[in-house]
């Protein structure tokens, strides 16, 4: 049977992607009932299990900032970070538990915490998770997965105990916690009492129990093995050893009868589908692993001829897995190019006249005749239309703008309670203050300044200059005098708030804090400022909702509409920053600042997504800086990827990417500091 | 001589440039040797280096010169940019950004083909020998809209972009100028190597080839290694406590 196919474009973890077994018709097939139930493990987001009870260790966030910061500086990868429990990695994001179990030792449980880190990204960053053929067989197989994972982490151990000479004692700490070495198979717990002795030999240096005694003649492979790794240091050859040695104890714990050793608990979890999945959406990975485990699909299959196939597998809203499939690939079919692709459209010469004539005629996409352009000197860049300005896109296919391709709006954000903005104030008083004291260093530029035509004072040395100069028989400067001067800073800052629907949530609540506290440390400070939030899907009603613009006061209907954020809709980015460019231009400042906070990739619907929106925001940027402007980026996205594209968009040094969104509020008026300063 | 050690064709660039008669840009950041190599490169061609280290006050006049009264007349004194192009030295201004925008003026002549020093006071141009050269520098790490170097200035130099030496080049220095040990060298050089990935978390800049380098000469000067460390790595980079204590942290787990 031809395995299972899934669509390249399905994101596997868009939100909202959501299988519903009970849709998938009785008589359904065996690949079917495959592709239904592996996408709802395979193509979701990550398992978030929270610690129940009230009564944990120090919880993740209490640490988090400087067991992130450590795991990058040893490391030298940089992962998002995400809560599971165990630990795990899909390679792109560190998933840690939110809380360790009691009692709460800080230091301790940061230890044990950065523990768990290294392991998992030891096993991403030595290649024990990069064969595709192995994934696919620990995939299968849980007493394979379980060896493997054992000698591995062992192996990651071992080599940073190398690595780093002050992490023995350290390993050696939280090998001896009993709460980082409660056993698990996968997330079930197993008690350590009882545990087959030929196990034993697997959890020498990573935990132990009293009731373990001396491991016999059948632990013997288990010991070589154990030694085997302890022995080799040399990367490859450890790969190759650790392969060949769990699939021989593999061999021997099925002869035994017994099943995977379990895993103590700070090792955490591979998740080798997580990896496949990544590898089969690139594309070119061997679709075997998608028949997914052999139980689970008799399971199924015995379920469906009992007619009991109706196992959830899924938070399960909106149209189900087989319906989204159907209208994407329906789309597909109609638009083998992509939707409305612009590639098949003629790019120079007369044919292009005429298209654009034609297109002209037809209010569609027409494209700039060269590439010297300049949003704020060409006519048609960017004008005022009867509801906001007309901006063109850059589309990097055709290396070509599109012309007066989007409009922008700009109307007032819609208010609401001035209790948020109040409540918000009132919760971080403490922050707030230190933001302002931060910013009242900034507020004025407060000094003596010598060289002036006037002021209350000589400035002595000038005057000893143009005594000089007329002894000499020269014109003296008639600059002689310096005053104390609190000027304000020559410098206007404007903050584009994301408010696409992707934010809708924690990132929005975030962001809620960060433009009010933001906004409370603007407000003494002389800086003329704006706030508006982005959104837009379609190319001509993306909006700049004005929250508070450069001539309003601090007034009521600021407030409420500064402590009222809503999400909806895309992130039609270049528009965004095309128009923000358009105001801030017009300032009689000579230092213009764009600040974006933004928490994903520029996209929107059509094909205004991948490439086409990181590069039009790009040429955005260049665009505003070109006049003057300056943009910088507060990312809260918590992929991998984020600072490949931020740098495409920003350039590098321009952007930031936090590693919580919890940070955004006081991180945000620092950068702010650091650009002024 | 003075110690440098070569990271990569930047010697090769400079003679050629100055063969050239054009003018040099330094890009880079804190301590990464910079100021050293045009040290080295001076002395290497045998020129005379003059260094002016520029801040918010120096203005134009500073670098070319004034009237000064002596006894009861006056005379007229050369600044440090003048003296360059009589001399036929090398004229090299440390951190560029810091200086008043009037200052980037008075050099722009002497960057373009004219090489030439037009002093209104005295009403006479000097024209910059072979020999004359300047050389500027910044760091672009800054990020900050106050300190960026204009294009229409960065496009008159050759530009000769610095960075943190590689591993062994860096061992090899901390070695030399310190005296320290190897094994001390490459630890030092671990903890900085580590220290600059701390950049995605905020911090402007890592470990410099400096700072390991003072810490390397306190332990030799009898300071416990872990102690030096943490005096001017920890201590130097950040003060966000919860980074210096990710920092203090790391110089425990690799120096054990």
């Amino acid at each position: 049977m031809a395995a299972p196919t899934l669509p390249k474009d399905l994101d596997p973890y868009e939100d909202g992607v959501e299988i519903d077994v009970d849709e998938i018709p009785d008589k359904l097939t065996d690949q079917e009932a495959e592709e239904a139930i592996l996408a709802s493990y395979l193509f979701s987001p990550p398992v978030r299990q929270l610690v129940p009870g009230v009564d944990n260790g120090t919880p993740l966030s209490q640490v988090q900032r400087r067991v992130s910061a450590w795991l990058s500086m040893v490391t030298g990868r940089h992962l998002a970070s995400g809560y599971s429990d165990p630990s795990s990695t899909d390679g792109e994001n560190l998933f840690l538990p939110p809380a360790v179990a009691a009692p709460a030792d800080e230091m301790a449980d940061e230890r044990l915490y950065r523990i768990m880190g290294i392991i998992q990204i030891g096993l991403v960053e030595l290649g024990f998770l990069s064969n595709k053929g192995l994934l696919s067989d620990i995939h299968k197989d849980w007493v394979l997965r379980s060896t493997y994972h054992i000698l591995a982490a062992r192996a990651v151990l071992n080599h940073y105990r190398r690595e780093l000479p002050g992490l023995a004692s350290d390993i050696e700490a939280v090998s001896k916690m009993s709460k980082a070495g409660a056993l698990r198979v996968n997330i079930t717990p197993v008690p350590k009492e009882g545990l087959p002795e030929a196990f034993l030999p697997l959890y020498r240096d990573l935990t132990s129990h009293e009731s373990w005694g001396e491991a016999g003649f059948s632990a013997e492979k288990a010991r070589q093995a154990v030694e085997a790794v302890d022995r080799e240091t040399s990367l490859p050859a450890l790969k190759l050893l650790i392969s060949g040695q769990a699939v021989a104890l593999r061999e021997h714990f099925l002869s035994l009868r017994l099943g995977p050793p379990p895993l103590p608990w700070y090792l955490g979890i591979v998740r080798p589908e997580w990896f496949l999945a990544k590898m089969g959406y690139d594309g070119d990975a061997d679709e075997d692993w998608k028949k997914g485990q052999l139980p689970l699909r008799q399971l199924i299959q015995a379920r469906a001829k009992l007619g009991l196939g109706k196992r959830r597998a899924a938070t399960i809203e909106g149209p189900g897995l087989r319906s989204r499939l159907k209208s994407r690939f329906k789309k597909k079919l109609e638009s083998p190019t992509g939707g409305a692709s612009l590639s098949n459209q003629p790019a120079y010469g007369a044919a292009r006249d005429s298209a654009q004539a034609k297109a002209k005629k037809e209010r569609r996409p027409q494209f700039s005749q060269g590439l010297d352009h300049s949003i704020f000197t060409v006519d048609s860049a960017t004008k005022p239309d009867e509801d906001g300005h007309i901006h063109d896109e850059w589309d990097f296919r055709l290396r070509n703008y599109r012309l007066a391709a989007t409009r922008v709006l700009s109307p007032e954000a819609q208010g609401g309670s001035l209790d948020n903005y109040k409540q918000i104030v009132q919760t971080h008083k403490a922050e707030i203050n230190k933001i302002r004291r931060q910013f009242e260093a900034l507020r004025i530029e407060e000094r003596w300044r010598g060289g002036e035509r006037d002021g209350p004072e000589l400035d002595l040395p000038r005057v000893v200059r143009a005594l000089t100069d007329i002894h000499a028989g020269y014109q003296p400067d008639d600059t002689l005098f310096r005053r104390f001067i609190r000027d304000p800073q020559d410098v206007t800052v404007m903050t584009l708030v994301d408010l696409s629907g992707s934010t809708h949530g924690r990132i929005l609540s975030e962001e809620q804090r960060a433009v009010v506290l933001f906004a409370e440390g603007l407000h003494r400070l002389s800086v003329p400022h704006a706030f508006y939030g982005f959104n837009g899907t379609a190319p001509t009603s993306c909006t700049l909702h004005r929250l508070k613009g450069f001539a309003e006061p601090y007034d009521d209907a600021v407030y409420k509409r500064l402590g009222n954020l809503r999400a909806t809709g895309g992130t039609r980015l270049g528009a965004h920053i095309r128009e923000a460019h358009r105001m801030l231009a017009s300032r009689s400042e000579s230092r213009r600042i764009l600040i974006l906070l933004s928490d994903g990739k520029p996209e929107a619907r059509g094909d205004y997504r991948g490439e086409y929106g990181i590069e039009d925001s790009a040429m955005a940027v260049k665009e505003g800086a070109k006049h003057g402007v300056k943009t910088h980026c507060v990312s809260l996205d918590f992929t991998a990827d984020a600072p490949t594209y931020l740098t495409k968009i920003f350039g590098k040094g321009n952007f930031l990417v936090l590693e919580r969104a919890e940070s955004l509020a006081l991180r945000l008026p620092e950068l702010f500091r650091g650009l002024i300063c | 001589m003075v110690y440098y050690r070569p990271t990569g064709d930047e010697i090769a660039v400079f003679e050629t440039a100055a063969k050239n008669k054009l003018p040099i840009l330094l890009k880079g950041p804190t301590g990464c040797g910079k100021s050293r190599f045009v040290r080295y490169i001076a002395e290497k061609l045998g020129r005379k280096l003059i260094t002016v280290s520029c801040q918010e006050d120096l203005s134009g006049s500073d670098l070319t010169g004034r009237f000064l009264l002596e006894g009861g007349s006056t005379v007229w004194r050369d600044g440090p940019l003048t003296t360059a192009i009589r001399e036929g030295a090398i004229c090299y201004l440390d951190e560029v950004v810091e200086a008043r925008a009037d200052v980037l003026t008075v050099i722009h002549p002497l960057t373009d083909d004219r090489r030439a020093l037009h002093l209104d006071r005295l009403g006479e141009e000097i024209e910059a020998p072979d020999d004359f050269m300047i050389v500027i520098s910044y760091n672009p790490g800054y990020q900050s809209v106050t300190k960026e170097l204009k294009e229409s200035t960065r496009q008159r130099f050759v530009s000769l972009s610095f960075d943190y030496p590689e591993e062994e080049a860096e061992v090899e220095i901390i070695m030399a100028e310190s005296g320290c040990d190897e094994n001390v060298a490459k630890q030092l050089v671990r903890l900085g190597k580590a220290s600059r990935n701390l950049r995605a978390h905020g911090l402007k800049e890592g470990a410099s080839t400096r700072i390991l380098i003072y810490a390397a000469k306190l332990h030799v000067a009898g300071l416990p290694l872990d102690l030096a460390c943490r005096s001017t790595l920890v201590g130097s980079l950040t003060d966000d406590e919860e980074m210096s204590k990710a920092l203090d942290e790391l110089v425990r787990t690799v120096l054990g």
